[in-house]
């Protein structure tokens, strides 16, 4: 056994719905953890261009797990040095949180082991 | 691969309920941990495996500095064996490095592309030798001082070359050039800073210190920093600032020390100068924890072992739930090292740093002696303790627990009517550690008194105590005669012939007889505890039972010194010297003649003429040796054994105006007829032919005198070595057939009666004289008659050694290596 590093990771548009309400971040798929195995996330990076605050929300199935918030033209990095897995079948995804109509990109970076 | 811990394992298998925990680092601290975690039934709870990239098992470090001045044996730094790890179950993987570990698998990866799984894992992969930056790192002849390996390195270049640059004046760089200097060698250390050891001690210290160490012949250049090594392949010289070269044929870097965090950075966990670990020995990852010097503790990196153990502790406390709060808060290192020979004691500030410190200093520098405290609001903060550490006990304590201090600080260095020795021992509190190299505090002496060991041999074994640099042996001595409130015992060892058997030598000579044990391992087998073989034992057993059965017993190679085993006498280099017998210093043309052809055809380094009165060919290679006395075609002249070797005599009647008698055919009777038999220890002989001795008889074991009329003194216990003494008159005898019977009864006297090892200068006065007279002259106890036969069975059976070397006894016998006997191990 060992361990396979998977990464969520590129620059993304978007469309703002609320700071309350999670939208896709276009064109990301989400992380399926294969059968038998199981996931962990190690870190986030972000940064986002736009001139407002945004969210960026880590889903397990649809579940918020983590919210990464980031300042207008500003960057996270976020060690998650504590870690929980996720096991299969379960799916992680990345989508952010936007004031409404702000429409933008955000840069993301989520470093996941499979183990 | 190996099937089990692998997850790859073929065959599934039942996962045990223990946890999995793996050690990397087969050094102090890991295994310190691991023998923590046992101490505390962690066998109960963890399957332990320990990588050590090193092929052996652990031994202590500290001790190198002894194994390359000689003063301790490889074998006698091991701190377990590799027995001990299979009695605990413990997977060692010696000689395996690990690369990686798989943090998030959970995984340890090693060099030979292994996988092991782990629920817990420890780093303790100690330190590594800081090269500072210069030219020509690269070169031949350029090694560090850490490993065994380095230090095995070290002993051969020493045998092999005369100059030495060490470049590093602390511990270390002073370790390794009082080692080399021990060797011969013309050794320079160059230091950086303006004084030695500068992080331990002030400049006035340094400077005491440093009139030590020359006083060993070392050159010390400090306040230099070192430009480049020069050479082409191999080093040839350090070159300084100033364009100075000093010459060397090879270079020791001992420049300091780095942790050790290859793995840890590699595998992704918070790595600071060291490992970064928290108060539970925890790394930044969980289930990843450190020990040792490869850690940063608050920031704190440490350089020695005391801290090593409290880490170890605390950290099996808190794995085995014994004590889950336990807590590690750092350790305020004194320190305790014997460093070339000189005693050092250093803790907390080597001199004042406000205005007003109390600072009181006694120098001594002749005697390299010299003494500080640093008191600050009536507390101790500082003391540096240098040739005299007396007061070390004390200090320490003050020191550790801000005792209030005496109004008199002089007390505080000397003792002015103060404490004598048994109250100070006796207000020591529990937790001062003792010994810091074994990490032994007073409480664990005490409870070893308390639990039935009487005596400080029995203390030292059980606590291992005083078995490191030695530097607290007369404390600990100290603390179990108080503990023991004067019931100390002496070691009924004492009086055993060898260690490993409890019998001295009359009962074990009974025994032995009883039951007809004609080999050593019989006698382990049947005599020993347990039947446990002891190698320290196996030398005076094989002597004993060679002298016993004279007839023959039954042959183990392991049973002699590599002297015996090859019949020739180890030289410093590793070469051997060849000593033909000349028989009371006699020789002949011919013999001249092949001893000179010998020489030529085998290069030997140097013709000697001995003190012995025999010429000795030095330098012959060990696989050389049975060509040698092949074409020497003389007997051996013994002198490597712990046996009958020569007899010098003088020229006697023949030629001397003053001889008395003809004392050449005496000392060549008596060696015709004794030569070879083995003895307690070596025995050497001499017959002068009047009382003007010029063959020095009256300091041989045995020494016989001519003086006239035919009559003959025979004077034995003798010595002109190390010890001086004029032998004790046995007998005057009326002939030299006399002499013979009397040299002989002795000889078995002393064989049967003497301690494996002790002298007849010892043996002698031990008996007293009038006691040797009385059985020997006077046979006051009717010994004489089974002393003289069985002599003569010895001397029956007698059959020259050399002629061994066309048929080997053992394979291996004459190989090149030396036996070292280590126990290395490779999977
Ligand atoms: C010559 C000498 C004299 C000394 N004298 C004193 C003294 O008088 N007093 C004192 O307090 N201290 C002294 N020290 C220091 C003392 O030896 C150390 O403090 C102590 O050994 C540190 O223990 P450790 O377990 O952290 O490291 P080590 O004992 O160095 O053990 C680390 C082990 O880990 C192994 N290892 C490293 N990486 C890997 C890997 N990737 N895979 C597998 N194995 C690995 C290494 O080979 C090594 O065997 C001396 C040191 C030396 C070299
Ligand atoms: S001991 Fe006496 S006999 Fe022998 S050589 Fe010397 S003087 Fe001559
Ligand atoms: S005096 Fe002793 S140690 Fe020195 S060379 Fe002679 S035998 Fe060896």
């Amino acid at each position: 056994m060992s361990s396979t590093p998977r990464f969520l990771q590129g620059t993304y548009a978007f469309t703002g719905a609320g700071l309350e309400k999670t939208v896709p971040l276009e064109g990301l798929a989400g992380l399926q953890v294969p059968d038998g195995h199981r996931a962990q996330t190690v870190y986030f990076r972000g940064g986002n261009p736009t001139e407002e605050l945004v969210v960026v929300a880590l889903l397990r199935d649809g579940v918020v797990m983590r919210l990464f918030p980031i300042g207008a033209k500003d960057a996270v990095h976020v060690p998650l040095s504590i870690v929980e897995d996720v096991e299969a079948p379960s799916t992680l995804e990345l989508r952010v949180m936007a004031p409404e109509g702000l429409s933008g990109s955000v840069v993301v970076d989520l470093g996941v082991v499979e183990v | 691969m190996e099937e089990t811990g692998t997850v790859e394992a073929a065959i599934p298998r039942q996962r045990d309920h223990r946890r999995r925990l793996v050690v990397v680092g087969n050094g102090m601290a890991g295994i310190r941990a691991v023998e923590e975690l046992l101490e505390r039934g962690g066998a109960e709870q963890f399957d332990i495996t320990v990588f050590g990239d090193e092929p052996y098992g652990n031994y202590n470090r500290i001790l190198l500095s002894h194994v390359l001045s000689g003063e301790e044996t490889e074998e006698g730094i091991f701190l377990n064996s590799l027995s001990w790890y299979e009695e605990n179950s413990i997977d060692l993987r010696a000689g395996v490095r690990v690369d990686r570990v798989d943090r998030f698998a959970k995984v340890v990866h090693d060099a030979d592309g292994g996988q092991t799984p782990y629920d817990t894992l420890l780093l303790a992969t100690g330190s590594t030798p800081f090269f500072p930056s210069m030219d020509g790192l690269h070169l031949d002849g350029v090694f560090t001082f850490r490993t065994l390996d380095d230090a095995r390195s070290l002993l051969a270049s020493a045998r092999t070359h005369r100059r030495a640059v060490v470049i590093g004046g602390g511990l270390l760089g002073l370790e390794a050039a009082h080692g080399l200097a021990t060797h011969g060698l013309q050794v320079d250390l160059v230091h950086s800073p303006q004084h030695l050891m500068n992080q331990q001690l002030g400049p006035e210290a340094g400077r005491v210190l440093r009139r030590k160490i020359e006083e060993l012949g070392i050159r010390v250049h400090t306040g230099v920093r070192t430009r480049a090594l020069l050479g082409t392949d191999r080093v040839s010289g350090v070159e300084l600032p100033d364009g100075t070269v000093l010459e060397a044929d090879f270079v020791v870097i001992a420049a300091g020390i780095r942790p050790n965090v290859d793995v840890a950075l590699r595998s992704g966990l918070a790595v600071e100068r060291g490992v970064v670990v928290d108060d539970r020995l925890r790394t930044s990852h969980p289930d990843v924890y450190a020990v040792g010097e490869c850690v940063q503790h608050r920031g704190q990196t440490y350089g020695l072992v005391a801290p090593l153990w409290d880490q170890a502790g605390v950290l099996a406390d808190h794995l085995t739930g014994t004590r889950p709060d336990a807590q590690y808060h750092g350790t305020r290192t004194s320190t305790k090292l014997k460093v070339a020979g000189v005693d050092v004691v250093a803790m907390g500030l080597p001199g004042p740093e406000r205005d007003d410190d109390e600072f009181v200093v006694f120098s001594e520098p002749h005697r390299g002696v010299y003494l500080n405290v640093v008191v600050r609001d009536g507390r101790l903060v500082g003391a540096t303790l240098l040739g005299d550490v007396r007061k070390t006990a004390f200090l320490t304590q003050a020191f550790d627990q801000a005792l209030p201090l005496p109004e008199e600080r002089m007390s505080l260095l000397f003792d002015l009517g103060a404490p004598d020795e048994a109250t100070s021992v006796a207000e020591l509190s529990d937790d001062v550690q003792v010994c810091n190299c074994n990490g032994v505090t007073k409480g664990k002496i005490v409870d070893a008194v308390a639990g039935g060991c009487t005596s400080l041999t029995a203390v030292m074994g059980k606590t291992k105590a005083a078995k490191g640099c030695g530097s607290c042996k007369s404390l600990v001595e100290q603390i179990t005669e108080w503990a023991a409130g004067g019931e100390l015992t002496v070691d009924e060892s004492v009086n055993w012939y060898v260690p490993g058997v409890p019998l001295a030598k009359p009962e074990l000579m009974a025994a032995i007889r009883e039951r007809g044990l004609k080999s050593v391992s019989a006698v382990f087998r049947e005599l020993a505890p347990g039947g446990v073989e002891d190698a320290k034992s196996k030398m005076g057993l094989t002597s004993l039972l060679r002298m016993m059965w004279p007839e023959g017993i039954e042959e183990e190679r392991d049973g002699r010194y590599i002297n015996d085993r090859v019949h020739a006498n180890i030289q410093r280099d590793g070469t051997f010297s060849v000593v033909p017998q000349m028989k009371g210093g006699v020789t002949t043309p011919e013999q001249l003649r092949k001893i000179a052809d010998v020489a030529d055809k085998y290069d030997v380094g140097m013709v000697k003429v001995t003190g012995g009165q025999r010429i000795d060919l030095l330098g012959v290679a060990k696989e050389d040796l049975p060509k040698v006395w092949k074409d020497l075609g003389m007997p051996s002249g013994y002198a490597y054994g712990k046996s009958f070797r020569t007899v010098k005599t003088c020229v006697g009647s023949d030629f001397c105006r003053f001889g008395l008698d003809d004392s050449t055919q005496l000392g060549i009777d008596l060696e015709t007829r004794y030569q070879g038999i083995e003895t307690p220890a070596k025995l050497k002989l001499g017959v002068v032919g009047c009382p003007r001795n010029c063959a020095e008889a009256y300091v041989k074991d045995i020494g016989v005198v001519a003086v006239g009329a035919g009559k003959w003194e025979v004077y034995v216990g003798g010595a002109a070595g190390a010890t001086v003494r004029k032998g004790d008159l046995l007998a005057t005898v009326g002939s030299a057939q006399e002499v013979l019977t009397l040299t002989g009864r002795f000889i078995q006297f002393y064989r049967e009666w003497g301690n494996w090892l002790e002298r007849t200068y010892e043996f002698v006065p031990r008996l007293g004289i009038e006691r040797v007279r009385n059985v020997l002259v006077d046979d006051s106890d009717g010994l004489a008659a089974g002393l003289d036969e069985r002599v003569q069975a010895t001397v029956d059976n007698y059959r020259d050694p050399w002629l061994e070397g066309a048929e080997p006894v053992t394979t291996g016998q004459f190989r090149p290596a030396l036996p070292l006997g280590m126990p290395v191990v490779r999977s």
